[in-house]
């Protein structure tokens, strides 16, 4: 039979001192549990998400206190200093969530303009802790994938979104719109000279006022292709390349103007001269600037930001004037009304929008 | 005057303890701590494939035109809901396209007030109900008639499931 006649006196305090340690030990591992928990492990996916809303759902800002006050006039990515664009975004307007603009694409995912990850942690990411990512975006049907950032590791947060990439209007000015507005009838005309309107009242205000859609003239790609210049022509007196004199039709000067609303005179302007090269002669790939040598095709490609310093409630002429000589017939609407580049002229392709994706992750 | 007669209630006091703080290490060891922000991530990222890919469905091709989500449903085109969808929501910039599958059910009301819900169409995987599967809904307004309505216009709702094969 047990009796409890061993039971020591300090066997009280042996026991509660072993299971004061135990005990202790345990509580220390308690921290432990949270070991792997920080805010920024978390949040990977939220500042994925977060970025993804930025780049998609927002056209961006531009302008900075600090050097000369905002330079809101002008959207983000026509902003020649990189100090000047306070966040990017690439969506056309704050109404057209997932419609995207070309040339901000095209300038956000220039590297040599913006810096990874220090620019596009300032202006895209956001947040204190240096977060490292990888921002893609693929059209459908290309191979080509445009991308910021570093390859992604095995753990990171992600958000992919569905978007259409708004794409540049153009027009072809080809034997049939010459002959249909007769911009070759010129038997009594001094010169060679073909001008063309935009006007931006009817372009942006007009038919057509969804930002996804309008043709916006100082932030749009705009393509004029003149094509069947010399199947157009009469009198085919050009000057031989031996005699050296400018073969072709040499296409001299285009100069530009515009008419604000409700004035009577037309403003000349002088384009930015970043944008001097605009004119593809003949199908080459790089542009030059006038005086051009053209034979039977030109292009004119006025890049985003070409008439950002034209008021948007003015028209803009763009004027050609072809070295040719006079008794030619030749493209020429001195005696008809210029070309008008809007939504219903013939052969113009409006902005179109193409689908794509975009990713981000961020780790 | 001492002797062992005790010995055995220390020896399973001591076993006892080390029974409670075993039991209290392995309960602490095994926990793991979920945050808000863990649970409902893929969720997230699902639901906004999905409501993406409705909306560049209801998104026109140009300022004048109807959206190809209009078309395909005044048309009653299930095919070419099924491929648009699939297309848009697979999408990736990798290689690899993503394996969302879905179900979508049109709902609008008749006539005579009555709602009539009926599956558009769906993906190759039927929709079993053991899927992890979220919703996503647009409502597109038709200028056709569906069975047992009658008018010029009329709201639908497209509703789709979609879950990860």
């Amino acid at each position: 039979m047990a009796s409890d006649t061993g039971t020591l006196s300090i066997d009280f305090l042996a026991g509660f001192t072993i299971f004061m340690l135990a005990f202790i030990w345990v509580a220390t591992m308690i921290p432990g549990l949270f070991l792997g928990i920080r805010a920024n492990t978390i949040d990977y996916d939220a500042v994925a998400y977060r970025t993804g809303v930025i780049l998609v759902e927002d056209p961006g800002a531009a302008g900075t206190v600090a050097f000369g006050g905002p330079q809101g006039k002008f959207p983000w990515e026509l902003q020649s200093e990189k100090v000047d664009v306070a966040r990017f975004g690439l969506a056309v307007s704050r109404e057209t969530p997932n419609i995207l603009d070309r040339n901000k694409i095209d300038r956000f995912f220039c590297t040599t303009a913006f810096t990874y990850p220090d620019d596009y942690h300032a202006k895209a990411i956001f947040g204190d802790y240096p977060y490292r990512f990888n921002i893609s975006l693929k059209y459908e049907g290309q191979e080509q994938v445009q991308s910021v950032g570093e390859p992604i590791p095995d753990n990171y947060g992600y958000i992919r979104r569905d978007v259409k990439v708004k794409q540049g209007s153009n027009a072809t000015i080809d034997k049939a719109v010459i002959k249909e507005f007769k911009y070759n009838n010129t038997d009594t005309a001094s010169r060679h000279d073909f001008s063309i309107v935009l006007n931006n009242t009817r372009l942006l205000y007009e038919e057509v006022r969804d930002p996804a859609y309008r043709i916006s003239t100082p932030t749009d790609r705009i393509m004029i292709n003149i094509t069947d210049l010399d199947e157009t022509r009469s009198n085919k007196n050009v000057p031989a390349k031996s005699t050296g004199l400018p073969s072709g039709y040499n296409l001299s000067a285009v100069t530009f103007s515009y008419l604000p609303l409700g004035q009577a005179s037309r403003i000349p302007f002088t384009p930015p001269a970043k944008y001097a090269a605009f004119v593809y002669e003949d199908g080459n790939a790089t542009p030059v600037s006038p005086p051009v040598d053209v034979r039977n095709n030109v292009t004119l490609v006025f890049e985003p930001g070409f008439f950002k310093n034209i008021n948007t409630n003015s028209q803009i002429y763009i004027n050609l004037t072809f070295g040719l000589r006079s008794e030619d017939t030749f493209l020429n609407n001195t005696l008809t009304s210029p070309y008008d580049y809007n939504y219903t002229a013939t052969h113009l392709t409006s902005p179109s929008l193409h689908d794509g994706v975009l990713e981000v992750a961020v780790w | 005057m001492v002797n062992e007669n005790g010995q055995l209630y220390t020896i399973e006091g001591v076993a006892a303890g080390l029974i409670l703080l075993l039991t209290a290490y392995f309960v602490v060891n095994s926990t793991s701590i979920y945050t808000p922000g863990d649970t409902h991530i893929s969720d997230m990222q699902l639901e906004v494939i999905g409501a993406d890919a409705l909306t560049m469905m209801d998104t026109a091709p140009n300022a004048t035109g109807k959206s190809p989500l209009t078309q395909i449903i005044e048309s009653g085109n299930a095919d070419g809901f099924t491929s648009m969808f699939l297309s848009t929501a697979n999408a990736t910039t990798g290689e690899r396209q993503d394996t969302i599958q879905f179900q979508a059910n049109l709902t609008y009301v008749r006539s005579d007030d009555s709602i009539n819900s009926t599956l558009f169409a769906r993906s190759a995987r039927p929709f079993t109900g053991t899927e992890h599967a979220v919703h996503v809904s647009r409502w597109v307004i038709l200028e056709k008639n569906l069975p047992g309505t009658t008018g010029d216009r009329h709201a639908a709702l497209v509703e789709v499931l979609l879950w990860r094969d």
